[in-house]
């Protein structure tokens, strides 16, 4: 107990504290003299929230993006990270490199490049023109394809580390155990070594769906005004109108959404748990 | 190991909200001691900071200047806000309109005219009541437009701001987005073109829909418009003369008119900040940045009009950054009501998201 | 032909001849173990049969059809792998009714079946267990369980003793044996401990750097091997090395350097002069005081003395001669260090190759 204190001070100190103090200021006042007016405690910022479509609307499309995101992420990183898990030991290591490299790249520098890439006169128009497939260029930029196409980007190493993870540690008995005894190596797949992959597979999930809900950076330069999420109303709020009840409470909305994914994803592998597992 | 995996998940979707969402967190200078003075202002002046402000101040005080870059004003104010139960910064530098939401909250020391003496020389339009903070420099609202693509295409240069609305700039117009200082001007100049005024508001929003569908994007930073134009994707957008040399000095191909039917003043905007470590170095530095030896270098570096009568620039320095120079060409500037405009500002926005960033 | 052939069949792994032209007949019903020590290519072997790699190289055949080229979950071999490679998400139930499933066996037909192999390796009441809630012998019984379900043509059983302990392995030694015998299934063993491969099997084929270097009975294996590798991999063999001084009939006479004259039968191949390693276990040689009752002896001096219970070990040596002799611990007294012996022995007992 003595040897974790430091981590609790430490978690107390820059996560528990701006958390609550996050909290407080949602449910207090607004004033433009001093921001937030600690004589009134409302709901109102919820309410002014939850009861306007606009703001509702944000909400859903910032779980839709994020549920899209993580779809594809996962069917693009689950091939991946079984081939990768296939590799002799030395193999893995260079390739996982190569997956992860983006990771080196800051999050603003790559979305930067995804907006040359996609912009009307970027690299995928002028291909697509010089290839007489299009007249009028594209309008990727500024759409919802637009910052599902850099949120998979960026997010995809998030999911494709768990699901290599997990694959790598199962052992190749059990594949070889499955064939042997009828199973084709499909079935073998889908019975045994999808399975038992789903804790890197939830994880994975889980964590591309909370990084995708709270991005922040991709859906505004890639996105622009057209593509509005929780997080950039959270900031504009925030920074740009000093309304820090308004913007703690659309980042206490964000956090509860987080909070109730990571929940759900407690419940399901805690029964799952006592079902299988290493 | 599933127990590893949504403890690292807890832990980063605690880390991620936390971090985006508290207001301030960024990393914040170490406290200065007597000899510094740490101002913060927009990114965009990094260069001027380094290759004259901060020597010049030096040789003129002994005293060391921390220059601390921030991407936009209403960040900046976040940050003083922030930062009131214990200042890391002495001066800030910023545009007006977030400039006043500081003088709302209180956040400014006043300058003290023993200590400030330029304040005397400066033009009443850039004294504040109480001298509570100073308006230091001017620039103009405009259009930039991208002289490159202009010159391949044969485009007349713009003169005026009902050049937006010609058809063959669709898709490739950048407007400052309204939560930004330009934003609200632009409203207020679309309305007077549509028959109504900063007080009827609603001529103005049916504009910018009418504009809507032509616009590529609305951008809150200098940083995305050097892009935008620099790419090419951008051909002309509303945006300032000083913001227009600031793209020009990092390679964009641009140019900037100021329009005929309509110039509009940006103030920017000097304060102390309330309880800041080094008090009298920052009146200090206020009182250098409103010297006409500043005032001129920013008038030539940086396309800031002076606003010290005694400053003087040359003819051929007004012409090229197309400053607003001397007390006729001022007084014929448009200025805006920023008290007023801050209170409107937020549903504003709020009505620009949900009427006209909806058209794509 | 045999229920289950391989015909010159070769495997690489990696840069390695894993095995090299290999060759092997089991009958049907057989228990054959595969002996021998680790990266000889025994394991390789299984993985072939069982359609795991590609033979580079020859054919193998099982109950008259070509397994070439076919696929593993069509092969009708069934494997017990070395760490049990039970589904730790299934129940032990569902583990032993998966190759069922697989082979669309209905479901309440299957479900008899999986009582029935469970109630075969005595662990009726364990089917809504997990894996990991087993001890090891009893995982290892749900393997079992799981390939015997299905009724395959043929077990393969890769190590499946080496991960229990001592006691555990001895008792599971017996009762496989008796399963096997029960059902009747032709069962290929892999194994590096003789003590296994000689207790369980019926034939046993000593395997050597990818090839077998013997076949027979776990007798023959020992008391008539065909190689020094076997004769040494199974057991302690002393070796006098010498030349043939004479040859009469169907025996011989042989001398070693040391001076030791013996008589061999029978030696039908090796002519006058040639040189000769001549093999003799340490428990065919006997010890007394004076020559003894053993057409071959010499005279030697006890070097040193091992007492193992139920055996006392002696190294013998005579000038440059050195012998290990093994004597049940009996009545008899035992010689201290240094005593002079007679070590005699039978001319049969000597092998050679």
């Amino acid at each position: 107990m003595l040897l974790v204190a430091p981590l609790l001070a430490l978690f107390g100190v820059f996560f528990f504290w701006p958390v609550a103090q996050m909290f407080l200021t949602s449910i207090h006042g607004y004033s433009r003299t001093t921001i937030v007016d600690y004589s009134v405690i409302t709901l109102d910022h919820y309410a002014r929230f939850l009861t306007d479509p606009f703001y509702v609307g944000i909400l859903a499309r910032t779980i839709w993006l994020a549920v899209i995101v993580t779809l594809i992420c996962l069917v693009l990183a689950y091939p991946a990270a079984y081939h990768i898990a296939r590799r002799p030991g030395r193999r893995q290591g260079i390739m996982l490199l190569v997956f992860l490299s983006p990771l080196l790249v800051s999050i603003v520098i790559r979305t930067y490049a995804w907006s040359l890439v996609l912009s009307s006169n970027g690299i995928i128009n002028s291909l697509l023109a010089g290839l007489g497939l299009i007249q009028e260029p594209l309008n990727i930029m500024y759409t919802d394809v637009a910052v599902v196409i850099g949120l998979v980007h960026i997010y995809m190493a998030y999911m494709l580390l768990p699901i290599f993870t997990a694959l790598a540690s199962q052992d190749r008995a059990l594949v070889m155990a499955a064939q042997n005894l009828g199973a084709s190596p499909l079935r073998a797949f889908w019975y045994v070594t999808f399975p038992l992959s789903r804790p890197g597979v939830a994880a994975g999930a889980v964590l591309v769906f909370i990084l995708s809900m709270s991005a922040f950076v991709t859906p505004t330069l890639l996105g622009g005004v057209w593509v509005k999420v929780l997080a950039s109303m959270a900031y504009e709020q925030t920074v740009s109108f000093l309304n820090w009840p308004f913007g703690s409470a659309i980042s206490v909305i964000l956090l509860a959404l987080t909070l109730m994914t990571v929940a759900v994803y407690q419940r399901v592998f805690r029964q799952d748990r006592s079902a299988a597992l290493v | 190991m599933s127990r590893g995996y949504s403890f690292a998940a807890l832990f980063v979707a605690f880390a991620l909200v936390a971090n985006a969402c508290a207001p301030g967190a960024q990393g914040q200078p170490a406290a200065a001691e007597k000899t510094e003075v740490v101002v913060s202002a927009l990114g965009g002046l990094q260069k001027q900071f380094d290759d004259f402000i901060i020597p010049e101040f030096q040789k003129d005080t002994g005293k060391k200047v921390i220059f601390v870059p921030k991407a936009v004003s209403t960040e900046l104010i976040a940050d003083v806000k922030a930062q009131q139960a214990n200042p890391q910064l002495d001066v800030i530098h910023i545009d007006e309109g977030p400039g006043y939401e500081g003088v709302t909250l209180g956040l400014y020391e006043p300058l003290d005219p023993k200590l400030v003496p330029n304040l005397t020389d400066m033009y009443d339009l850039a004294r504040i009541k109480g001298d509570i903070a100073v308006i230091s420099r001017t620039s103009v609202l405009g259009l930039m437009y991208n002289t490159k693509v202009f010159a391949a295409r044969g485009l007349k240069a713009p003169t005026a701001w009902n050049d937006l609305f010609r058809p063959e700039f669709k898709g490739h117009i950048v407007m400052a987005h309204s939560s930004t200082t330009f934003g609200p001007i632009t409203l207020i100049q679309f309305a007077k073109m549509g028959g109504g005024d900063v007080n009827n508001i609603d001529p103005g929003f049916a504009r910018m829909k009418q504009l809507a569908p032509n616009v590529l994007s609305y951008e809150k930073t200098a940083a995305r418009y050097g892009e935008l134009f620099t790419s090419d994707q951008a051909w002309i957008g509303v945006w300032s003369n000083a913001g227009a040399s600031i793209n020009k000095a990092s390679g964009a191909p641009v140019g900037f008119v100021l329009p005929d039917d309509g110039g509009y003043l940006l103030g920017g905007m000097l304060a102390v900040v309330k309880g800041g470590p080094n008090p009298k170095g920052a009146q200090q530095f206020v009182n250098f940045m409103l010297s006409p030896k500043i005032q001129a270098y920013l008038a030539k570096e940086a396309g800031f009009g002076p606003l010290n009568k005694k400053t003087v620039v040359p003819d051929d320095v007004v012409k090229a950054q197309q400053l607003p120079y001397g007390e006729d060409q001022i007084k014929k500037l448009v200025r805006v009501d920023w008290q007023y405009l801050n209170t409107v500002r937020p549903a504003w926005t709020e009505r620009m998201a949900k009427e006209v960033e909806t058209i794509h | 032909m045999a229920y289950l052939e391989c015909n010159g069949i070769a495997a690489r792994l990696g840069d390695v001849q894993a095995v090299d032209g290999l060759s092997l007949s089991v009958g049907q019903g057989e228990f054959l173990a595969i002996l021998g020590p680790s990266g000889c290519g025994k394991t390789t072997t299984l993985n072939l049969v069982a359609g795991f790699l590609r033979p580079t190289a020859g054919r193998i055949v099982l109950d008259g059809r070509d397994l070439t080229g076919v696929a593993v979950h069509r092969r009708g071999t069934a494997m017990v792998f070395q760490n049990y490679a039970l589904f730790p998400h299934m129940t032990v139930f569902d583990n032993v009714l998966f190759g069922l499933k697989m082979h669309h066996v209905p479901r309440d037909m299957a479900g008899k079946q999986v009582a029935e192999a469970l109630e075969l390796v005595r662990l009726p009441k364990l089917g809504d267990r997990y894996p990991r809630q087993l001890s090891g012998g009893q995982q290892q019984r749900v393997a079992l369980a799981r390939a015997l379900v299905l009724q395959p043509k043929l077990l393969l059983l890769d190590e499946p003793l080496s991960n229990l302990d001592e006691k555990l392995r001895a008792d599971m030694r017996i009762e496989l044996r008796e399963i096997q015998q029960q059902v009747g299934i032709t069962t290929l063993f892999v194994t590096h401990d003789i003590h296994e491969a000689f207790e369980l099997a019926d034939r046993v084929a000593v395997m050597n750097q990818g090839r077998i270097e013997q076949v027979g009975p776990p007798r023959d294996i020992y008391e008539q091997p065909a190689t020094e590798f076997v004769s040494r991999f199974v057991g302690y063999s002393n070796v006098l090395e010498g030349r043939v001084v004479a040859t009469t009939g169907r025996s011989g006479r042989v001398r070693t350097s040391g001076g030791i004259e013996f008589a061999i039968a029978p030696i039908d191949d090796r002519a006058v002069g040639e040189v000769i390693r001549v093999r003799i276990r340490p428990e065919r040689l006997i010890l007394g005081p004076t020559s003894g009752a053993r057409e071959n002896s010499f005279r030697g001096r006890i070097e040193r003395v091992s007492y193992l219970g139920s055996l006392i070990q002696y190294w013998v040596t005579a000038a440059s001669d050195r012998v290990l002799v093994s004597v049940q611990n009996s009545e008899q007294a035992i010689f201290s260090p240094g005593s002079e012996v007679v070590v005699g022995w039978r001319s049969e007992d000597c092998t050679y190759e």
